[in-house]
């Protein structure tokens, strides 16, 4: 008897010591995550950065944080900063993409989040990069649709970069409505692997139908 | 039973109880306080973020023997062993900057370079297309910068007190024999190539590297494009003649072909010229490329375009400017480059190519009929090693064989002269470059060429140091012997002639931060062993020497600000005190393509809601010295000075749905009448009077207007 019962306390202390481990971990990224949706500043922005970052550290088989770290420090680059400390806050977003594609290669969503940082190349020097990194960003596009056709953020990305473009690069809001359009469309469909799988963009989304739909 | 509560007590006090937190403060060296620095324990997620006074907090529940680290974007990474069973806890961190690739140290020296693939380049390859004034021309844009001359009447580059012939361009380090269209007297050239070309541009105005021989001022080095992105045909109409292309891509390799036809007639009927036209000049021309990526670091190059161009115009006499000569010209030029480069292992990368190419000029002057060919052949082999980030070795060595003839005939045919030349120079360098601690930056290479016309040799050390006096800023040095083998209307009277010689101390200052360049640079040129001879006008008769000399040095200074949105600026001025006795000069003198000042000042703005990019381009130079027969002291004369405002716009618009740019540009807004020089007659009148005319541009004002569709459908859309 006694020795059933060693037994069971032994288990149950390992599994509780497992269970704390890996949900420690998705507790983290639950919360995290959350959180990420809420960020008013650039420093609370930083901040969750440097937190996904030491999970990447700390949890070298997943590819997640990593992903969110790089996601935050593109993010970054949209408050107001000087160009050069632009670029160093995407020479990290990259490192950090490139980090988590080794764990988990031909992923969609770290093509998407690719195209996504060319695209923020792009707004450090729209008149000299335009070209090249919209070439680059539409390249990653194209190989994130090609792994998963049902992943919404690839349309939102370049429905939201078409609306940025002069019509007379072939943007603007009529040619930016249809992509848009289907973006909500996959995003009313899309379930999330997990809570905290990449599920972003989707209240722009419909912003942005609104704004080029509706002209 | 008490053991396995105790048991159970511990494991979960560790989840319960025992929480630590650790604190302090992170500045940089200065003692300024850091912002957002990840402060954390190593391999867990605990640590936190430094406030806006630099202040962090962890919280843990780790015991023991840990390791406190401390990262930030732009800083080195500190690491602190911690006790956390200790009771105080308080770590300050002072962090130092850390230099990355981009703020590395380069060396800066005497070059200017235009690319993609760095950051902090002072120039864009697509500068060189949408600069006011340039017309798309890469000489005409690489003119807006420091050390070069305005010379109006050539249209080449003339770098720092140097003649143009002193000016090299290479083409995937190839040399190109003839890098400008052959063109009438006083009728300004062209360069051959299309900017197009060219994913990277190096304008070196002195100091260059041991891998380029065979000029005394300054090197044009310019890299050819990888595989194109798209495949595209694409059409243009302009004022001056119309032009087809296309570009076919597959997965690893790709083909281009372009023809394109000149003639300035229709422009010419339209707008009044100055010069005596009998021919308006009218041209065709073609080109293939050929691309294949052969395997990660592999890549085969090949680049072949030929084109003819005809002209005939009036032109006051060389003897007595009164009388007129008809002046006419047909031009043939070929060119081929094929180059091979490859990677073997890691560390070792191999170049190779070839480059051929082949000129015809027939001119035709008043019945005396001169043709001159030149046949040019190189082949290359290049081999660096990279033993680190730090350190790479290159060694190379090139043949190049050339060949030059020239046939005369007077009118009444009774004199058949025929002089011509062949050369087989070889060369070959090594270079080293080191990084110490990206704080200093060394490169010092050797290169001894042979020529077997003139059966001489020469060896040419070069060295150029960097240091960083900043994270943005750095000073930079050059040294370096240059040499290249005497000119071909001269080494074919005589054989005898040895190298001419430049040496060249640079020193430069540049800062770059947050899009503002600012740069300034001073150099001290000296020249031996020049040319001279006794009389341009008798060439057969004339003696032949070495015995020319002369120095230069100046100032070059360069601003650019594209830190506004729309807005782009850049601004660069050039002082200069040169003085050299060459040619036919009796004397030392400043030169006829010298001005003592050179402003050029260039704007860009682009105007989103009309998708166009307009741009501004304002040159000065002050006046440049003329030879008046009449005055005794030599080239004591100065013309007034130069200047020119242009103007250009590209619009951005659709046709058909297909993507076209309209470019419209003029030169000379305000009418300036600019005078390039004088030509006198050789002897006087009958009343004792020297008779001259001011060579000046062609027509006040040049026009330009082009449309250039790229037709590529719906596809580029549907991304």
């Amino acid at each position: 008897m006694k020795q059933v019962k060693m037994t069971i306390v032994f288990s149950l202390i390992l599994t509780i010591g497992f269970a704390q481990s890996s949900s420690n971990f998705e507790k983290t990224m639950d919360e995290k995550t959350g959180e990420l949706k809420n960020v008013k500043t650039e420093q609370e922005m930083m901040d969750l950065a440097n937190q996904f970052e030491r999970i990447a550290a700390a949890e070298k088989a997943e590819w997640l944080p990593a992903y969110y770290a790089a996601f935050c420090y593109i993010n970054m680059t949209f408050f107001a900063g000087e160009p050069d400390q632009k670029d160093a806050l995407l020479d990290k977003a990259q490192k950090l993409i490139d980090q988590a594609e080794e764990i988990k290669p031909n992923e969609s969503e770290l093509l998407v989040l690719q195209g996504f940082l060319h695209q923020g190349r792009i707004q450090v020097d729209p008149m000299n990069r335009g070209m090249q990194y919209s070439m680059k960003a539409n390249e990653a596009f194209g190989k994130a649709k090609a792994l998963n056709p049902e992943n919404p953020r690839t349309y939102y990305l370049q429905g939201q970069n078409l609306l940025h473009t002069p019509e007379a690069f072939g943007g603007g809001a009529k040619a930016a409505c249809p992509l848009l359009k289907t973006a909500l469309g996959k995003y009313h469909t899309f379930v999330p692997e997990k809570d905290y799988a990449p599920n972003w963009g989707k209240e722009n989304t419909e912003k942005l139908v609104q704004k080029s739909c509706n002209e | 039973m008490k053991t396995l509560f105790t048991i159970f007590i511990v494991v979960c006090s560790q989840y319960l109880i025992g929480q630590t937190t650790i604190w302090g403060k992170v500045t940089d060296k200065k003692g300024e306080p850091l912002t957002g620095v990840n402060v954390y324990l190593k391999g867990s997620y605990d640590g936190g973020s430094t406030d806006t006074l630099g202040f962090y907090r962890c919280t843990t529940r780790l015991e023991g023997e840990q390791v406190l680290a401390a990262s930030f974007i732009g800083f080195e990474t500190l690491e602190q062993p911690v006790n956390l069973n200790l009771n105080k806890l308080t770590f300050d961190f002072s962090m130092k900057e850390s230099y990355n690739e981009l703020d590395a140290v380069v060396i800066t020296a005497g070059s200017f370079e235009a690319s993609d693939e760095k950051k902090s380049v002072i120039l864009k390859p697509l500068d060189i297309v949408t600069t006011a004034g340039g017309l798309a021309d890469i000489p005409s844009a690489i003119n807006t910068l420091p050390g070069t001359q305005v010379v109006g009447e050539e249209g080449k580059l003339f770098v720092r007190g140097g003649d143009s012939y002193e000016t090299r361009t290479f083409i995937d380090g190839m040399i190109v024999d003839k890098p400008y269209e052959s063109t009438m007297p006083d009728v300004p050239s062209r360069g051959r190539f299309s900017p197009f070309l060219f994913k990277g541009t190096i304008f070196s105005s002195g100091g260059y590297s041991a891998e380029y021989g065979q000029a005394l001022s300054s090197a044009l080095i310019l890299q050819t494009n990888d595989l194109p992105t798209e495949s595209v045909t694409g059409l243009s109409l302009m004022s001056v003649g119309l032009g087809a292309s296309h570009t076919q891509l597959w997965n690893k390799s790709s083909i281009s072909v372009s023809a394109d036809y000149l003639n300035l007639s229709p422009y010419f009927a339209l707008l009044k010229q100055d010069f005596d036209w009998q021919e308006a000049p009218k041209g065709f021309g073609g080109s293939l490329a050929f691309r294949q990526k052969t395997d990660k670091d592999g890549m085969i190059k090949v680049y072949g375009q030929a084109g003819s161009g005809k002209s005939e115009l009036n032109y006051p006499g060389y003897g007595d400017v009164t009388t007129t000569n008809n002046v006419s010209l047909t031009d043939n030029n070929t060119y081929l480059n094929a180059t091979y480069r490859d990677g073997h292992g890691e560390k070792l990368i191999s170049n190779a190519g070839v480059a051929w190419s082949q000129n015809r000029d027939d001119m035709d002057i008043s019945g005396e009929q001169i043709r001159e060919t030149t046949k040019s052949l190189q082949v290359r082999y290049n081999l660096t090693y990279l033993l680190n980030d730090n350190f790479k070795v290159k060694f190379g060595g090139d043949a190049w064989t050339r060949n030059f003839v020239q046939d005369y005939h007077n009118s009444q045919n009774i004199i058949n002269a025929s002089n011509g030349l062949n050369d087989l120079i070889s060369a070959g360098f090594a270079e080293t470059e080191f990084n110490l601690a990206n704080k200093f930056a060394a490169r010092a290479g050797v290169r001894a060429e042979y020529s077997s016309l003139i059966n001489k040799m020469n060896v040419a050390p070069r060295i150029s140091l960097a240091y960083n006096t900043g994270k943005k800023s750095q000073v930079s040095f050059a040294y370096g012997e240059f040499y290249q083998s005497p000119g071909d209307y001269y080494v074919i009277f005589n054989k005898n002639l040895d190298y001419e010689a430049a040496r060249h101390f640079i020193l430069n200052y540049q800062i770059i931060k947050n899009n503002r360049t600012f740069r300034i640079e001073g150099y001290y040129k000296q020249y031996r062993n020049l040319v001279k001879f006794d009389s341009l006008y008798l060439p057969v008769e004339s003696t032949y020497n070495n015995d020319g000399n002369g120095y230069a040095r100046g100032i070059d200074i360069f601003w650019r600000d594209r830190s506004f949105a729309s807005h782009d600026y850049w601004i660069s001025y050039s002082y200069i005190d040169t003085k050299r006795n060459y040619k036919d000069y009796p004397v030392a003198a400043m030169p006829t393509f010298v001005s003592n000042h050179n402003l050029s000042v260039v704007y860009k703005y682009y105007i989103s809601k009309i998708t166009s990019q307009i741009g501004f381009t304002y040159r000065f130079a002050s006046g440049r010295p003329y030879y008046n027969p009449a005055n005794p002291d030599f080239l004591s004369d100065r013309t007034k000075a130069y200047n020119d405002l242009s103007f250009n716009i590209s619009y951005l618009t659709e046709l058909w749905d297909n993507f076209t740019i309209v470019y419209f540009s003029v030169s000379n807004i305000p009418g300036f009448d600019n005078v390039f020089g004088y030509r006198y007659s050789l002897s006087p009148d009958s009343n004792g009077n020297y008779n001259s005319y001011a060579i000046t541009p062609g027509a006040t004002r040049f026009v330009f207007l082009g449309v250039f569709i790229s037709l590529q459908g719906k596809s580029k859309k549907e991304v």
